[in-house]
């Protein structure tokens, strides 16, 4: 095998000897599998990606890239949208796709111990056994890995009762920059000292690499429904949600998708049975006791009937709940039909303010003739403009970036925030500035220095590079849009 | 003796003294104002004195007392809710707002503030976030920690900063206000705490029944976690451990409530049934029972909830003739056992190690602060310590807040 560029001989030889023949991806073509991750608008191929199968070769594989100063990405499933795997910095890719075992489930005390690339799905499939569940559940959790899960401190729709994953989050195995082994898994329900598996969740690779998850799991309530209302248009729909909230209702999960995003879903795989005819609707599972749900789904109606929606639907069995999720989650699959590339929006504001800010994302997408779909989760006031785009096309490119920091602005000017589950990675950095001031961002700096001295786990993402004042300046100079290198 | 002229100019006659905590009797600065909160970190860093943040005092021997203090900040003044929208069910106030002003405000409009913890009209927000008690409606509303959106916290180069913020879901930069949750005070002074509030139950029930044994109670609460699990609020144990009650506590709509109800029948056979006033009376009487007051100390014990009946084993049987009374969380695993005399150091040593046997975490309030020290070093260092104190550095550099809190280890060596 023929050295790879920035990697020597000798490093290589070593790393293979730790990890096998297998464990090593190099040369051009495959190497191109990882130059980015669900955001192809960044990329860079790694010099070399390095497969190891747990925390032991995890950890001589970060002594040996430490002696050597080569700048490290995390990798899971590359399912993210932020360019968080992307080796901007080049350098290499460790990936946790090898570290597959399901260590431990606890049915006793409801939890369970994964390596960090247990798929998320097949973790719920084998608690299911148990009469347990992983609780978050990102779109792509067929595919994302739990441990890519920690580092984004993912979310999914039914967040929305049980919270993102830091709230599931019971310990970690972590593997420093250095090499170092961080056995981050307590037996407790307080950590003693300082809570440091709390501030790794989220990290987004740039604090170490996780090995090793023990998360919590919930058991599977009594029964679950599943309802559909029906909206004229998304104005509306926006609107009854903003209501479930200001009534303290709790569903353990409220959709929004809009017309556009029905269409698509109805003319793909993930057909679903949504009606074409509306111009909106809310979906909701609403999960607990016999009486729980009754109760719950009875006031649902009420207050979607009051907000204008036109029909409830509950799914009659649970083929059709299936079919329902099904679709929500192919959704971003499904918006393939309608342009070859799409542009993940993801933002957060206050749920009161739902309807505002989705009528300012339409009007800028209008204003930049881009084609824009909404499929988000509404009970967190989390937004997902999506925007169709060709990526061979450099001026739709502009625009579709140029809508994307708009919205981000406009989100942040509400009292929202710059991401609600997809992070920050390479794409948001600078828009960091928008959120926080340069005291929040110098106390942040400490802290990964504190975690990574040697600044080389995915170097120039999360944080931004430069003084918060010279980006400022250059946006209102230059309409710039897509973050320096 | 003036402390230091700058702060006594700072404060003139606005200082109290700090007594009766378990370290030394040291004057309380209360700042009136963000603004004061920074002179006086300034001062003290420039004089050299070892500052320790506190609320209203009434947690701080949950942590270890420091080896040298030279004053307490009392953030108690500054008080006030910041934001407060019904229709978001997020609440941001200032550190030293009473947790009382904070649940009646809520509950005003159908929300529920969480933790519930003793000494309700004196804890202070601020207090609270730095503490990490654990609350009686921790089975139902999850840790201190889970609950903080963001922080605003005083360094002490007399920067503010910011973590997380007032929405429910953000993942914006890192959580910092994970690692101030918990701190005890050692990485700053904590100013405005955003949190995500719980919507009020519609119905409260409180089941009462008399136990023969704690372990009757456990194998009670074993089948009352599995069969009520989605309206329990709490589930517990308490009292003398020869005659001890359970409480079920059950919450939620009217209809699921009564099922719950029905259910707690079917295990627990005849019971005490508390409803409105009644429920309130006793919810409130035991949730103020924790609070720690005399000369007896407390001891905590963190399991998991499947080893936790043995680590109460291993307690009962080093401790076989003393007089206790008990507080339990069978289904999260936590439980306070209060006795009523002092262990003495060789007995805390005893029962230490036992816990650990059984694999148990376990604290101390109310003993000698030395033993404490001593007990928390003989559990060896936790995984990340030296990355913890680096942390600590990064927040406080000059050591200008009064260590250790948390660790022997954690603090100037």
């Amino acid at each position: 095998m023929a050295a790879p560029s920035a990697i020597d001989e000798t490093l290589l030889r070593a790393l293979e000897a730790v990890v096998g023949a297998r464990g090593i991806v190099s040369g051009h073509a495959r190497l191109s599998t990882y130059a980015a991750d669900g955001l192809p608008l960044f990329s860079q191929a790694p010099d070399l990606v390095v497969l190891p199968r747990d925390t032991d070769e995890t950890a001589r594989v970060m002594a040996l890239l430490h002696t050597a100063g080569v700048p490290i990405a995390a990798r899971g499933s590359g399912t993210g949208l932020t360019g968080g795997a992307t080796p901007a910095a080049g350098g290499v890719v460790v990936s946790t796709a090898r570290m597959r075992s399901i260590l431990e489930l606890a049915p006793a005390d409801r939890r369970a111990r994964v390596q960090a690339g247990v798929v998320n799905a097949d973790l719920t499939t084998a608690a299911a056994a148990h009469g347990l569940f992983y609780a978050p559940d990102p779109s792509s959790q067929q595919a994302c890995t739990i441990g890519g899960n920690v580092a984004n401190n993912s979310g999914g729709p039914h967040c929305f009762r049980h919270g993102n994953t830091t709230r599931h989050l019971l310990g970690v195995v972590v593997v420093l920059a250095d090499g170092e082994v961080l056995d981050l898994v307590r037996d407790s329900n307080d950590p003693v000292g300082l809570d440091l598996v709390g501030n790794f969740c989220g990290s987004e690779g740039t604090f170490g690499i996780v090995t090793e998850v023990v998360v919590k799991l919930v058991p599977v309530p009594e029964r679950v429904e599943t309802l559909l209302a029906l909206f004229t248009d998304l104005d509306a729909a926006c609107g009854a949600v903003s209501d479930l909230i200001a009534q303290r209702l709790e569903p353990s999960a409220i959709e929004v998708l809009d017309r556009l995003t029905i269409e698509a879903v109805e003319a793909s795989v993930y057909a679903a049975g949504y009606p074409v005819d509306a111009g909106a609707v809310v979906l909701c599972d609403v999960e607990g006791t016999d009486e729980e749900v009754e109760a719950i789904a009875t006031d649902l109606v009420r207050i979607a009937e009051r907000n204008g929606a036109f029909e409830v639907r509950r799914a009659a069995d649970a083929a059709e709940r299936k079919r329902l999720w099904a679709g929500r989650k192919g959704a971003f699959g499904a918006m393939g039909r309608v342009a070859p590339d799409l542009y993940v929006a993801d933002a957060v504001v206050p749920r009161t303010k739902l309807r505002e800010l989705v009528r300012l994302a339409t009007e800028i997408c209008r204003e930049l003739d881009l084609k824009l779909a909404n499929v988000f989760h509404a009970g967190d006031g989390n937004l997902h403009p999506n925007i169709s785009y060709d990526r061979r096309d450099p001026d739709e490119v502009r625009r579709v970036l140029l809508a994307g920091t708009r919205i981000l602005e406009a989100c942040v000017a509400a009292g929202g925030s710059i991401t609600g589950e997809h992070g920050v990675g390479l794409e948001k950095r600078d828009h960091m500035c928008a959120l926080f001031g340069e005291d929040d961002l110098d106390a942040m700096r400490d802290v990964r220095r504190a975690w990574d001295p040697s600044g080389r786990l995915n170097p120039d993402k999360l944080l931004p590079i430069r003084r918060c004042s010279e980006i400022h300046a250059d946006a209102v100079t230059t309409e710039r849009v897509v973050p320096s290198a | 003796m003036p402390l230091s002229t700058r702060i006594d100019e700072l404060l003139g006659d606005r200082v109290g003294r700090l007594s009766h905590w378990g370290g030394p009797n040291v004057p309380i600065a209360s700042p009136r104002s963000e603004s004061e909160v920074l002179a006086l970190l300034d001062a003290a860093r420039a004089d050299g004195l070892a500052v320790l943040p506190i609320g209203n005092g009434t947690k701080l021997d949950h942590a270890l007392i420091p080896t040298r203090v030279d004053l307490a900040l009392s953030t108690r003044r500054l008080t006030g809710i910041v934001a407060y929208e019904p229709a978001e069910g997020v609440l941001t106030a200032r550190a030293g707002t009473s947790l009382r002003v904070l649940r009646e405000t809520v509950a005003a409009h159908g929300h529920h503030f969480s933790p519930e913890v003793p000494h309700e009209d004196r804890a202070t927000l601020g207090g609270v976030v730095s503490a990490a008690p654990s609350g009686a409606d921790r089975l139902r509303h999850g840790p201190v920690r889970d609950r903080v959106l963001g922080v605003r916290l005083a360094r002490t180069d007399g920067r503010v900063v910011r973590s997380g913020g007032a929405l429910v879901k953000d993942v914006a930069g890192y959580d910092l206000q994970r690692l101030v949750v918990g701190a005890h005070g050692s990485l700053g002074v904590v100013l405005e705490v955003s949190i995500r509030l719980a919507s009020a139950a519609d119905e409260r029930v409180l089941v009462r029944r008399r136990l023969a044994s704690v372990d009757e109670g456990l194998e009670l609460a074993r089948a009352l976690a599995a069969a009520l699990h989605a309206s329990l609020r709490a589930l517990r144990i308490d009292g003398d451990p020869e005659r001890p009650w359970l409480t079920v506590d059950i919450e939620g709509r009217a209809a699921v409530v009564e099922r719950s109800l029905a259910r707690a029948h079917d295990v627990l056979g005849p019971v005490h049934v508390l409803r409105d006033a009644g429920a309130k009376r006793v919810a409130d009487e035991l949730r103020e029972s924790r609070r720690l007051g005399g000369r007896w100390p407390q001891l905590e014990i963190d399991a998991l909830p499947s080893r936790f009946g043995a680590a109460l084993a291993a307690v009962r049987n080093e401790v076989r003739d003393a007089k206790l009374s008990v507080e339990l969380h069978p289904a999260l695993g936590l439980g306070w056992v209060r006795f009523a005399h002092t262990p003495g150091r060789a007995g805390a040593h005893t029962l230490a190690r036992a816990l650990r046997a059984a694999g148990a975490t376990s604290r101390w309030c109310g003993l000698d602060a030395e033993v404490r020290r001593e007990l928390v070093e003989a559990a060896g260092p936790p995984a990340g310590l030296a990355l913890m104190e680096r942390l600590r550095r990064a927040f406080d550099p000059t050591d200008t807040l009064a260590t250790p809190r948390l660790h022997p280890e954690l603090g100037p060596s």
